[in-house]
């Protein structure tokens, strides 16, 4: 059995709060709960670093999440440490049609090249979760479909469009540690597991605008350099990063996104 | 492996000389065993000594298993592949004469003209051979009747066929391939090959990528698959003999049809081996330790 949709999301640095669930994460109502595996890794009988090897799991694997427990996920075969495990955005069923188009990668990783030939060199390598913009279409000369981007091309068949999450509104946001907390009116909505700068100033922000593809994607900018966004490259959430903006999870930014919009109060304590 | 194949992977020649440095270097010379002679001579006491075949057919002979490289092989390339080869331990041979003590290289003349020279300490190597068959059959004119060299741990140009004299020399001399640029050691370079699938393949969703790596004399300790440039997989190692190719699989399942890139990369006891962008026309020591295709999944 899998896990149900609130264990899954805290699982991506989500804690909701609330009896229903917030729009923005309408998308994950009815999806499997899913996760890429992020490198090559033993399989253990229970969840313990001492437990018998089952097996192993390779990268960009798609795993099943039956379960979670103090720091392991359960997959089937056994246990996997859960920063090896990203959990992966909803498939969404709809085609690409028009262009030019903000599209994001479903699946667990895919690769641009430099034309759109199977062999063609690879030119960059991009995360399950990145958003990019298409601008153009082509079939190779067995009938696959590419789509040109800004990494390069790539094949139509591992992006999906975006449908962008339908605004909260009177919403604000704190963030104390490494827990963002997202509020209504009063009411708390959800908390997020972020990775904080070590350059981030206390103080209070107004989010100014936003940015569906960037470093990090689902973007949100505040004054004085303030960014939030989310890290497609691994999932360890809670710690110091190295980087200059708040990491999210993919997921966790993708629903950021929704919850903050534009004149939305970012409070840094 | 048949002989025939063999013959296919195991010229001398790189793929992108010219027709007359191949010819000139390989040409095929016939020899009758009966009027064939090897000459020891140079640095040697009381030399030279002319060995005959019925001289040379009092020693214990050996068999065993090598895996010898065309220098010119490009990554993933066909010149490169495993055979048994009997012979006499060149070490015997040589402990039956006395060298001087300034003797430090052997310059292996062909009965056609090809020279290299190689330290001595390669040539008395235990697993060094003066090879009269391979996989059971006495060699053919093609292969280097009556006798060729086998040496562990270097590409082939170093290993004369149709051997006809090894001179005791005090210093390292170019021979015909070092003369034209190539590396005067001949050390077999780490590698990975990929041999199933093969480029542009189709595949279904469960996939066993299959290959070798090879590092002469050095031990393969891991090859590694990267997809489209993603983290590394072990792959399983199957070690074939001290002097052989190790053979390595992984069983892949990806995720999603669609194009991959597979990248295999070499480590040897020695550590990391580079992993350089490929191109041809370089010559082996400039190449990379990795082999990379591109496949299609289907559903």
């Amino acid at each position: 059995m899998n896990l149900n949709r609130r264990e899954f999301l805290k699982l991506a640095g989500v804690t909701l709060t609330s009896a229903t669930l917030p729009i923005s994460f309408e998308t994950f109502a009815d999806a499997p709960q899913r996760g890429r595996i992020l490198k090559y890794v033993a399989v253990r009988g229970w969840a313990d670093f001492s437990a018998p090897v089952m097996g192993h799991v390779l990268p960009d694997s798609i795993q099943p999440i039956l379960d979670v427990q103090e720091g392991w996920v359960r997959i089937p075969g056994g246990y996997v440490p859960i920063e090896t495990l990203q959990p992966m955005i909803p498939v969404n069923a709809e085609s690409i049609r028009k262009l030019p188009a903000f599209v994001e990668v479903f699946a667990p990783s895919t690769s641009a090249r430099a034309w759109c030939a199977f062999d063609a060199p690879l030119t960059s390598r991009i995360e399950h979760g990145t958003v990019l913009q298409a601008t153009e279409r082509l079939s190779d000369a067995h009938g696959a479909e590419w789509l040109q981007t800004h990494y390069g091309w790539i094949q139509a068949a591992h992006l999906q469009p975006i449908n962008l999450p339908t605004d909260e509104t009177d919403t604000s946001a704190e963030l104390s540690g490494y827990t963002l907390t997202v509020s209504k009116r009063g009411d708390v909505l959800a908390h997020f597991t972020v990775n904080r700068p070590p350059s981030l100033r206390s103080g209070s922000y107004r989010i100014k605008e936003r940015k569906l593809e960037n470093a990090l994607h689902w973007s949100l900018y505040a004054a004085s350099g303030v960014s939030l966004g989310g890290a497609t490259w691994h999932n360890q959430f809670g710690v110091e990063t190295q980087g200059t903006g708040i990491e999210l999870s993919v997921i966790a930014a993708r629903a950021l996104y929704g919850l903050l919009p534009p004149g939305s109060r970012l409070t840094v304590l | 492996m048949n002989r025939r194949n063999f013959l296919t992977f195991s010229t001398s020649r790189p793929p992108l000389s010219p027709a007359q440095l191949y010819s000139q270097a390989m040409h095929p010379y016939p020899i009758e065993r009966e009027a064939w002679q090897l000459t020891l001579s140079g640095l040697i006491q009381d030399g030279p000594h002319i060995l005959s075949w019925s001289q040379l057919q009092g020693l214990h002979s050996v068999e065993a298993r090598y895996t010898l490289e065309n220098a010119g092989n490009p990554p993933g390339g066909p010149y490169i592949n495993s055979a048994r080869w009997r012979g006499l331990r060149l070490q015997e041979v040589l402990n039956a004469f006395s060298l001087l003590p300034e003797a430090t290289h052997a310059r292996l003349t062909a009965a056609n003209g090809y020279q290299t020279t190689v330290p001595l300490a390669t040539l008395k190597h235990p697993a060094a051979l003066l090879a009269y068959a391979m996989n059971g059959q006495l060699l053919s004119h093609e292969e280097g009747y009556p006798l060729r060299v086998i040496l562990p741990g270097v590409y082939e140009y170093k290993m004369p066929r149709w051997i006809t004299e090894i001179e005791f020399i005090d210093r390292d001399t170019p021979g015909f391939w070092e003369s034209r640029g190539w590396a005067s050691d001949g050390i077999v370079k780490t590698r990975a090959a990929i041999t199933h699938p093969v480029n542009g393949a189709k595949v279904g969703q469960k996939v066993r990528l299959m290959g070798y790596a090879f590092a002469g004399l050095r031990q393969i300790t891991d090859v590694q698959l990267h997809i489209d440039w993603g983290a590394p997989i072990p792959a399983a190692l199957v070690r074939e003999g001290a002097y052989m190719w190790t053979k390595w699989f992984l069983d892949w399942e990806p995720a999603l049809p669609g194009y991959y890139e597979i990248l295999a990369l070499a480590y040897d006891s020695f550590g990391a081996a580079p992993a350089v962008p490929e191109r041809f026309g370089l010559k082996q020591q400039e190449w990379p330790a990795g082999h990379r295709i591109a496949v299609e999944v289907r559903p």
